[in-house]
């Protein structure tokens, strides 16, 4: 794998205690990374100082071994879909698209092409206050990938717009990602969303990476308890209730939901709470020392106040 | 590292700039004014007392005039639907478009004693001599009543709309009535607004200078008496003036802004505003419809009588009700007659180049502070904001003092007497009009929209031409259409620094008063209040 985008301890200094950094990654061409983080983790931070809306105040950053650091914005060739998509309100739908091309013969044709890309053919003459919200998103992409960026950014792409419209909208998203093949980097606080559009996930808190990787390692394989938590429904057992579920030392055992489940032996509780969502049920239960945790079973398979003994299939130790 | 260096150093440069113009006279007035024997002037002659209290009691008053007026107008437009409620609702906010000498001129051919309704009474009632005379305070409070009513009626309407209709429903379904959802919800909801029209209200009628100049005979405020004293040539007394009338300013302006109360009051989630109810019974629909045309009448009644008057030939109107004669006469001396056209040119010129200049100003104290947010930023927020809190004459006699004086090393140099001075006083005035636009346009604008023209390549050039100032257009235009008329119709920075070379419109406008030339002076009124209205159409266009 040959990095295209080389991120060397990349950092930006806020505050004396506020620091974002140092960072390091690399991204294959054609890869797509997803930056997941709760708010506050240094995601859009990081995202900035791609696209160079921000100087780094330490690090590198190189595209195809080209260093551009400090380039600013205008010459980095980075295309970026903003959080609020940033369409010009002054302009239509074919200016908004046109904008990063230059006046020639053949702008029209671009602008065509991108628009089709985005399957809004024909729309090059609307108002970019008619369309829907899903259609500005599409505006937006295609404003971003008409001049032929070198990378993508897209800041929380989807947050804008309503649940539906949401996983439809990540599908095409992803399919036109792959057509251009572009390499691209996005922002996201949804694991869900990361899993679905990112080939390698960068989970970042408090401002420092704490793990990059495919979706089905950071789910199996957490670095830490925070990754093991943030990433997925975790149940953290620690003492008795680790050793009862086969922890073997004083550690602390990280349990997925779907793998526990109820049995003849195991660690004790009684089921306080169940909430049925359809092809199965999360109980709540709550073991003897008074420590609640999810199991995902059958939607039948224990009833609230029942007591139970809870055994694991899989765990993780930290 | 070294663009934010280059960019607080050019802040910096501009808040020097800004408090040259705007500090750096009053600082200067305010240090010649500490002068014994003016001072002593000042304390002991019972007429300059007279004239500030006179100041403070009228600018009290207008406030509940124009209060009593614009409060029940704006509920009665925004909650209650009758035919001709839309034309009416705009038509009711036109004294606006009036420069305040234009509409005292107005008022002075409608209702003064020789006016239009006193011949027309005196003839009626077959009188010997004119039946009132329209002078002193009571006229003052009229003209002041009519102009600045709008003030409430604009904001009480801007807060009426901003309401939410859920928040009345919630006091209703809560048990309140009707008077306990006005006293306990409304108006406390309503309260920044009405602070806002109060305040606007009180400084425009503290630096009122037509009407009192007009109307006021004997009768002097402190805008008239420091204009009086400098024309007697008593300059320490002059500043001694203007400094007591900054003071009651500053701290008018301080107290007003006490009662607005610091609590913020944002409405949670977005309301919808309530929709005007239609007035159900017939009799009293027909009647609010009636009171409403009457209304609109004698709101366009001055208007109208202004361009009546500017189509009397000189000399041609004596006794009669109605004029005998009208033509065009008037408008065809005033364009082609050069020294007339002179003043009008003057105004023209003076305006566009101040207004230029407020808005490049603007403009770049907009980027510094809400874009570079340099250190500075509050002090040009401050500086760009601060003309606004002082009349209009204390601005006016400290450029005078300031710019009298060769002094180049105290930063001062002679502009009194040249062509300069007065774009200069009309720039002062104008930088709260365009900063105040220009500063709530930029914080409206998203920075992701600059960013997404740099990531798509463009430069800063191309960036502030297609994307910064198409969407600052609005913003930019309302202040500067704003600062444009108020130029334009300026009269008091001109009576205190205009030479005979550069007058503009509204000092020609008293000389031709003062040499019973009715008809010309009623053009001119008429040609400013067109240019007024057109200038800010445009600048209202979204």
């Amino acid at each position: 794998m040959s990095a295209f985008l080389q991120i060397q301890a990349i950092e930006k200094r806020w505050a004396h205690d506020v620091t974002v950094g140092p960072i390091s990654l690399d991204i294959a061409r054609g890869e797509i990374l997803a930056l997941l983080g709760p708010s506050g983790s240094g995601k859009t931070t990081m995202l900035r100082l791609l696209a160079g809306f921000e100087t780094a105040d330490g690090g590198r950053i190189a595209v195809a071994s080209e260093d551009v650091t400090t380039v600013p914005p205008a010459q980095r060739r980075f295309g970026m879909v903003f959080q609020h998509y940033a369409l010009f309100p002054h302009l239509d739908v074919g200016e908004n698209v046109g904008f990063g091309l230059p006046k020639s013969s053949d702008q029209d044709p671009k602008v065509a092409a991108a628009l089709a890309l985005v399957d809004l053919a024909g729309y090059e003459r609307r108002k970019v206050q008619e369309l829907s919200g899903g259609q500005q998103q599409r505006v937006a992409l295609a404003r971003a990938l008409a001049p032929e960026p070198r990378i993508l950014l897209l800041d929380e792409p989807l947050s804008n717009l309503d649940p539906a419209l949401r996983e439809r909208t990540r599908h095409e998203l992803r399919d036109v990602i792959q057509r251009v093949g572009i390499t691209t980097v996005f922002v996201t606080h949804e694991q869900e969303e990361a899993f679905d559009l990112g080939d390698r996930i960068a989970v970042l808190n408090r401002g420092r990476l704490e793990q990059t990787g495919a979706p089905d390692d950071l789910y199996e394989h957490p670095a830490n308890l925070f990754v093991a938590t943030f990433v997925g429904r975790a149940n953290v057992f620690r003492g008795k209730a680790a050793q009862a579920l086969g922890a073997n030392g004083k550690g602390v055992l990280v349990v997925r939901p779907e793998r526990l489940r109820f049995g003849a032996a195991g660690l004790p509780g009684v089921v306080r709470e169940r909430r049925y969502i359809g092809a199965a049920a999360f109980f709540v239960v709550e073991s003897d020392d008074h420590e609640r945790f999810e199991v995902m079973a059958e939607p039948d398979a224990a009833k609230v106040g029942e007591r139970v003994y809870v055994e694991a299939t899989r765990v993780i130790a930290l | 590292m070294a663009r934010s260096r280059r960019s607080e150093l050019a802040a910096a440069a501009l808040t020097l700039l800004l408090a040259w113009l705007v500090i750096y006279p009053i600082v200067i007035v305010a240090a010649d004014a500490a002068h014994p024997s003016a001072l002593r002037d000042f304390l002991t002659r019972p007429g300059e007392w007279a004239a500030l209290w006179a100041s403070i009691w009228i600018s009290l008053v207008s406030v509940i005039l124009a209060a009593a007026i614009g409060i029940p107008l704006a509920f009665l437009f925004e909650w209650f639907d009758f035919p001709g409620r839309k034309t009416l609702g705009a038509l009711i906010a036109l004294p606006v478009v009036l420069p305040p000498l234009v509409g005292v001129i107005a008022f002075l051919f409608l209702y003064g004693e020789s006016g239009f309704i006193a011949r027309a009474v005196q003839s009626l009632l077959h009188l010997q001599s004119a039946p009132w005379r329209l002078q002193g305070a009571v006229a003052i409070l009229l003209v002041h009543a009519y102009s600045m009513y709008v003030y409430f009626y604009l904001f009480t309407r801007a807060g009426l709309a901003k309401l939410d209709v859920s928040m009345l429903e919630a006091a209703q379904a809560l048990g309140a009535d009707r008077r306990a959802t006005l006293w306990r919800v409304i108006v406390p909801l309503l309260r920044p607004s009405l602070v806002g029209a109060a305040i606007l209200t009180f400084m425009t009628a503290l630096g009122s200078f037509s009407a009192p100049y007009i109307f006021g005979g004997g009768f002097r405020v402190m805008t008239t008496q420091i204009v009086a004293t400098k024309l007697n040539g008593d300059l320490p007394l002059a500043m001694v003036e203007t400094v007591a009338l900054a003071i009651v300013a500053v701290a008018g302006l301080v107290i007003l802004r006490r009662t607005e109360g610091d609590d913020i009051l944002v409405a949670l989630g977005k309301g919808i505003a309530p929709r005007p109810r239609p007035i159900q019974r017939a009799g009293v629909r027909r009647l609010a419809t009636i009171a409403g045309w009457g209304l609109a009448v004698l709101l366009l009644l001055p208007h109208l009588t202004l361009i009546l008057v500017s189509l009397v030939p000189y000399g041609a109107w004596t006794t009669e009700i109605l004029p005998p004669v009208m033509n065009l006469e008037n408008y065809r001396r005033l364009f082609s007659e050069t020294e007339r056209l002179r003043p009008l040119w003057n105004s023209l010129w003076m305006a566009s180049a101040s207004t230029a200049v407020a808005v490049v100003i603007a403009l770049v104290g907009g980027w510094f502070v809400v874009r570079r947010r340099v250190a500075l930023r509050r002090a040009i927020e401050a500086l760009l904001a601060l003309p606004w809190a002082l009349p209009g004459t204390v601005f006016a006699i400290a450029l005078a003092i300031t710019f009298s004086v060769h002094a180049p090393l105290q930063l001062r140099f002679v502009l009194v007497g040249t062509a300069v001075i007065l774009p200069v006083a009309y720039l002062v005035r104008a930088l709260p009009l365009t900063g105040r636009g220009v500063l709530a346009a930029y914080r409206q604008l998203d920075p992701a929209l600059e960013e997404a023209a740099a990531s798509l390549g463009a430069g800063r050039w191309r960036t502030l031409t297609r994307v910064t100032l198409p969407q600052l257009r609005p913003g930019l235009a309302a202040g500067a259409s704003l600062a444009f008329v108020a130029a334009l119709g300026d009269i008091v920075a001109s009576i205190v620094l205009y030479t005979y070379e550069t007058r503009p419109v509204s000092i020609e406008i008293l000389s031709s008063l003062r040499l019973a030339e009715t008809g010309v002076a009623a053009a001119f009124g008429v040609v400013l209040m067109l240019v007024s209205a057109v200038v800010l159409g445009v600048g209202a266009r979204r």
